[in-house]
C-alpha cells in the first residue's frame, strides 16, 4: 500500500463515519418530527376536547338555568299578582331615609339590597311589617327557605297587621311552593279560599294549576 | 442498580452495532434531557433538541471507539456530560463568530486549519456518501461495520454470514475498490 493508497483509505474511513453520522442524525430528526407531530395532534385533540367540553358546559348551564321546575314556573307566574310592599306604609320609629332607600331598591328589583335595608329598618324599629317585607324580598331573590322563616315569624305578629294577613299568607304559600313543599302550600291556599279573601280568584287559579300538575 | 443494568444493556447493544438503539435512547431521554438543557443551560427548545441529537451520536461513536464500555453512572448522566461539552463548544464557536458548515458537527474540524480545507474535506466526504449509496446495501453494511462500528473481519464474518475471516476480508476489499473506483470516476468528472 503506497502513501496515496493509505490516504485514500483514510479518507474513505472518515467519509464513511461522516455519512453514517449524517444518516443517524437524519433518522433522529425524523423521530423528532414524528414525536412533535404526535404531540401537536395530542394538543390539538385536547384543545378540541376542551372546547367541546366548554361548549357542552355552556349549553348545559344555559339549559339548567333556563329550565324551571313546574313549581318555580307557577310561582313566577303568580309572584307579581299582589304587591304587599307599599311606599305609603311606614310603621314609625325608623330612619325615614333608610326606608326611602329600601323602597327604591325594592322598586328597582334589587331584592338583596332591599332585604338588607328592611332588615336594618326592623332592627331599628322592631316593626314586624319589615319581617314581611324581608320575606317577600327573599322569595323574589330566589331564597324560599329564608322567606318561609321570615314570613312565619311575621305570622306570629299578624294580628297587629290584619290588612297584611292575606298578603302574608299568599307569599308564604308561594314560598312553600317554590321550595317544593306542595302540600303545605295547598294547605295555606285552601285556608285562604275558605276565608274568601280579596284575591280568591287568584288563589283558586293557583290551586287548580297545582292540582293539574300533581294529578297528571 | 436495575436502571444502570438497563442502561448498560443499551450500551452493549450499541456495541453490537444495533443502530436502532440510538432511536430508543432518543425517545427514552428526550424529555428529561430537554428539561435539563433548557433549565440549566438556558437553551431554546430547538437548540436543545439539536444538542441532544448530536450528543447521542457522540455517545454512539464513543461506544464504537470503545471509549465507553462499562457505564459508571447512568446513561442519562453520561449523556448530559456530552451535552454540556457540546453546548460549550457551540458557545465558543458563536463567541468567535466562526462559520464552519451546516454539518460541522459531523466533520473532524480539529484536523483542518482553514475554511477552504474544511470545505474540501466536506466535499470529499459527500462524494464518499454518494459512493456508499451506489455500492449496494450489503457492501455498505460491510463498510459501516468495519469503519464505523470498528468490527474486526472475524466479527464481520460472523455477523454477515461469511464462511471465514478471509472471505470477509476479500469481500471488504472488493467493496473498498468499488468505492475507490466510483470516487475516481467522480473526480475525473
Amino acid at each position: 500500500m503506497n502513501i496515496e493508497q493509505g490516504n485514500n483509505e483514510r479518507e474513505i474511513a472518515d467519509g464513511v463515519i461522516y455519512a453514517k453520522k449524517k444518516e443517524l442524525l437524519s433518522n433522529l430528526k425524523k423521530v423528532e418530527e414524528d414525536l412533535s407531530s404526535k404531540q401537536k395532534t395530542k394538543v390539538l385533540f385536547l384543545r378540541g376536547a376542551a372546547i367541546a367540553a366548554s361548549i357542552g358546559l355552556l349549553v348545559w348551564g344555559y339549559w339548567y338555568l333556563n329550565t324551571k321546575t313546574w313549581e318555580e314556573q307557577l310561582v313566577a307566574e303568580h309572584l307579581n299578582f299582589y304587591e304587599v310592599v307599599s311606599s305609603t306604609r311606614g310603621p314609625g320609629g325608623e330612619n325615614s331615609m333608610l326606608l326611602v332607600e329600601a323602597l327604591n331598591f325594592y322598586n328597582d328589583g334589587k331584592w338583596k339590597r332591599a332585604q338588607t335595608a328592611f332588615q336594618q329598618l326592623y332592627e331599628q324599629s322592631q316593626a314586624a311589617e319589615y319581617l314581611l317585607y324581608q320575606g317577600v324580598c327573599a322569595l323574589k331573590s330566589g331564597e324560599p327557605l329564608t322567606a318561609i322563616t321570615l314570613l312565619e315569624e311575621f305570622t306570629d305578629h299578624v294580628e297587629e297587621f290584619p290588612i297584611l294577613k292575606d298578603g302574608a299568607a299568599w307569599y308564604l304559600a308561594l314560598s312553600y311552593l317554590q321550595s317544593k313543599q306542595v302540600e303545605k302550600s295547598k294547605l295555606i291556599l285552601n285556608a285562604e279560599l275558605k276565608n274568601s279573601n280579596e284575591f280568591s280568584k287568584e288563589v283558586e287559579a293557583l290551586l287548580r294549576q297545582i292540582e293539574d300538575r300533581t294529578t297528571n | 442498580m436495575l436502571k444502570i443494568y438497563k442502561d448498560q444493556n443499551l450500551v452493549d447493544r450499541m456495541h453490537q452495532g444495533e443502530d436502532y438503539v440510538v432511536e430508543l435512547i432518543y425517545k427514552k431521554y428526550r424529555a428529561p434531557f430537554l428539561k435539563w438543557a433548557i433549565k440549566n443551560h438556558d437553551l431554546g427548545t430547538e437548540e436543545a433538541k439539536n444538542i441532544l441529537q448530536e450528543s447521542i451520536i457522540t455517545l454512539y461513536i464513543n461506544v464504537t471507539d470503545k471509549k465507553l464500555v462499562n457505564l459508571k453512572s447512568s446513561l442519562f448522566t453520561y449523556l448530559c456530560g456530552i451535552g454540556k461539552n457540546k453546548i460549550r463548544e457551540e458557545r465558543r464557536a458563536e463567541s468567535k463568530n466562526v462559520y464552519y458548515s451546516d454539518n460541522w458537527m459531523l466533520l473532524h474540524v480539529e484536523d483542518v486549519d482553514t475554511l477552504e480545507e474544511l470545505q474540501e474535506k466536506e466535499r470529499m466526504f459527500m462524494q464518499v456518501e454518494w459512493a456508499l449509496k451506489e455500492v449496494g446495501e450489503r457492501c455498505k453494511k460491510m463498510i459501516d461495520l468495519f469503519y464505523f462500528n470498528k468490527k474486526s473481519l472475524k466479527e464481520i464474518s460472523g455477523v454477515m454470514g461469511y464462511s471465514n475471516e478471509n472471505s470477509a476480508k476479500t469481500a471488504k476489499l472488493k467493496c473498498v475498490n468499488r468505492i475507490k473506483s466510483i470516487l475516481a470516476t467522480s473526480t475525473k468528472m
